[in-house]
């Protein structure tokens, strides 16, 4: 979990959301609204990940990313920007972002990837997660609870992966998707909501504690202890 | 009539023109050929005529030999070795009398009034009249007496039927040959005016090959004849369109981008007074205004990607993508989804494949494909997807065909179209809500990658949606 998070924004409304946002989930963030200030900020505060928007009034966020890439930092930058084509996320990662989110976001995808980002930065994942007693490995791809096997889908094995990354952290159905597909533009269809009701009868089935919530109006989480408005798999009710 | 005339093809109009050129020609000069030719017939006969019946005067007119048996058939063996046809003479004195007829003489023609040299056409001979002095024994018996000569008139004559024959032989040639014409006028009236027009033709088989979201031009002749004022006529209209369209799309990105700003501030800011407020009236209410704004965002993105697929014609982004793999794991992550609507998905058969493209496209287009497919299917109905590769062509098929409600005609025109959405037989409250952009922007992430896109659809039976792209796999084996 990132503890100082640097938001390069300049939209006022929207990094006022963003603090509060990150700040519910336990995360601290200072704000910059330009080149120079966020500069002089990633080498004094040095902050656990950076979240760099692109388009600053007349400046681009990608002066900030080349002058820290060229003081060989090597800090988390995620890129936050209304520019969603694929030649603008390829220019981006290539000029040395971590990762890429595209305006409009929901904080909680953006709460996670920061999670991830930081993670990765500190250390290396072996071949196998594990999740209490859930383990998966990487190399085969096969997942097992209390030592048996699960047989899950090729799906459900990434989606189960997503979670165990992710663990604690509710995630969406849409950055499921987006994950999943490595993409921005999600299908119409709630197509992930099967998958995950597959996913869960088959790691709860049959155990007494259950791993999968879903946590209404905001998505699904994986967990040992239920959280406080998790509603019963029967009653999903989930909307879009 | 007008009417008729103007919903033909321009083809036919000209090659009926041509028709009716070449028979009014041909009739004019095959009976002016007609006329030539008889009017030299008869004048050649003529001729003959007239110098035969100069010899016969000067003959008849000098010999003082009385008019008897031997003379008289001599006359005759003369007449009837003649050459021209039916040749005979008669001999009347001023009174009217016939004083002689060879034995060839048909029938009886009245003698001119005034003896004439001029040639004279009764029915089918023809007659000249000459003075003559006719030497006979006055007695006409007694062989002692002294001939006299008689003022008598001659009258020449031949037939002409001959020449008629030769006409009516004329004749039979030129009506099949007529006949010939009036039939086989029109295929070749048909094939020149094709000929003609086939410039128009390939200029349009051309103009309509250039789509309009590129930057190819018709070709120009540079001859500054019709057609090439047709095709600068033409690609002047195209950059016209051209830079309207971009202005367009230019227009759809801009606002879109626009948008995303503030529609970010207002979805994290609500997000986050959403997830403070406990379950109730207000929280509720707040998750109404995410479920508009999440609306919203899908619209804007689907916006930005119609837009992206259309700029990226120019530049496109272009990667070799195995898209047997893509299908596969489309339809695998699709049929657990489809199997809760008790649909079966069917992959009937996959043969490997690479295509250039931008991955995510291509992703975009398998999912509308399979997630439509399974929207206008009802309960219980089956979808077959099938990736098909045809080596020579260098082409691989991706057909998804569903059992679903199908498209009505006028609907299949329409698909594409932005906006458009099939909601006829469908409860609008049981479907999902789309932006109808969906396949507008599939088309034409198709039509960037060239490849084509067909619809075959039976109202009640089914849809069946084939893409068509360039396989690649024989120059890009890698992934």
């Amino acid at each position: 979990m990132p503890k100082k998070v640097l938001l390069v924004e300049d939209d006022p409304n929207l990094s006022d959301a963003i603090r509060e946002g990150l700040r519910d989930e336990g995360i601290e963030s200072d704000v910059v609204s330009n080149v120079q200030d966020a500069i002089s900020a990633i080498r004094i505060q040095r902050p656990d990940v950076v979240i760099l928007d692109l388009m600053l009034g007349t400046e681009s966020g990608m002066d900030v990313l080349k002058a820290v890439r060229l003081n060989r930092d090597q800090t988390p930058i995620l890129i936050l920007s209304a520019l969603g084509a694929t030649d603008n996320r390829i220019q981006g990662l290539h000029a040395g972002a971590d990762d890429y989110l595209v305006k409009p976001f929901e904080i909680k995808e953006l709460h996670a990837r920061l999670v991830a980002l930081a993670r990765r930065s500190q250390r290396l994942e072996g071949p196998l997660l594990t999740f209490g007693p859930l383990r998966l490995e990487l190399t085969t791809r096969r997942a097992f609870r209390d030592g048996k096997e699960l047989k899950l889908s090729p799906t459900e094995i990434s989606l189960l992966e997503l979670f165990i990354r992710h663990e604690n952290h509710v995630l969406s159905r849409k950055m499921l998707y987006h994950q999943l597909w490595d993409t921005n533009w999600e299908s119409e269809t709630n197509v992930i909501e099967v998958h995950i009701n597959r996913l869960r009868s088959k790691v709860d089935k049959g155990f007494t504690q259950a791993l999968i919530h879903t946590v209404r109006g905001r998505g699904y989480v994986l967990s040992e202890t239920a959280p406080v408005n998790t509603s019963t798999p029967e009653a999903v009710e989930v909307s879009e | 009539m007008t009417n008729f005339w103007q919903k033909l093809q321009l083809r036919s109009r000209t090659a009926i023109i041509i028709s009716l050129f070449i028979w009014i020609t041909a009739i004019t000069i095959g009976l002016v050929c007609r006329s030539s030719f008889r009017v030299w017939i008869l004048q050649k006969t003529d001729t003959y005529l007239k110098e035969d019946a100069n010899d016969f005067y000067t003959l008849m007119d000098n010999d003082s030999i009385p008019w008897d048996k031997q003379k008289s058939d001599r006359w005759n063996r003369r007449l009837a070795i003649h050459p021209l046809h039916q040749m005979f003479v008669r001999v009347q004195d001023s009174e009217g009398h016939l004083l002689w007829e060879s034995l060839t003489s048909p029938r009886e023609f009245p003698f001119a009034d005034q003896p004439l040299s001029t040639i004279q056409g009764v029915d089918s001979y023809r007659l000249i009249h000459r003075p003559v002095k006719l030497w006979q024994r006055p007695d006409g018996t007694n062989s002692d007496s002294q001939p006299e000569p008689i003022n008598a008139i001659l009258q020449v004559g031949c037939s002409i039927s001959e020449a008629e024959a030769a006409m009516s032989q004329v004749d039979s040639w030129l009506l099949p040959a007529f006949g010939l014409l009036l039939i086989g006028t029109p295929p070749l009236a048909l094939l020149l005016a094709r000929w003609l027009l086939q410039p128009l033709k390939d200029f349009a088989k051309e103009t309509e090959a250039i789509p309009v979201n590129s930057d190819r031009f018709v070709t120009r002749t540079q001859n500054h004849d019709e057609i090439d004022r047709l095709a600068e006529t033409v690609n002047s209209f195209l950059e016209r369109a051209r830079s309207d369209m971009h202005q367009n799309e230019a227009w759809i990105a801009d606002s879109a981008h626009q948008l995303r700003s503030p529609l970010a501030a207002i979805i994290s800011n609500v997000e986050v007074v959403a997830n403070r407020i406990p379950d109730g009236k207000s929280g509720q209410m707040l998750q109404k205004v995410l479920d508009e704004c999440e609306y919203l965002r899908k619209l804007v993105n689907q916006l930005l990607l119609l837009a992206e697929t259309n700029a990226e014609r120019r530049q496109p982004i272009m990667q070799p993508v195995r898209w047997d793999l893509l299908v596969e794991r489309s339809s695998d992550f699709y049929e657990a989804f489809a199997s809760e609507k008790n649909i079966r998905i069917e992959m009937l058969r996959n043969d490997s494949c690479t295509v250039m493209a931008n991955p995510e496209h291509l992703r975009f287009v398998i999912h509308n494909l399979i997630d439509n497919a399974i929207k206008y299917t009802p309960e219980g109905g089956h979808i077959e997807i099938s990736v098909e590769c045809n080596a020579d062509k260098k082409q691989c098929t991706l057909i998804v065909a569903d059992t679903g409600m199908g498209i009505s005609p006028e609907d299949q025109m329409r698909i594409g179209r932005r906006f458009f959405r099939i909601n006829s037989g469908r409860d609008p409250a049981l479907t999902p809500r789309g932006s109808g952009l969906g396949l507008n922007i599939v088309v034409n992430i198709i039509d960037m990658l060239k490849g084509e896109f067909q619809v075959r659809s039976d109202v009640g039976k089914g849809t069946e949606i084939r893409v068509v792209l360039p396989d690649v796999s024989a120059t890009n084996a890698s992934e």
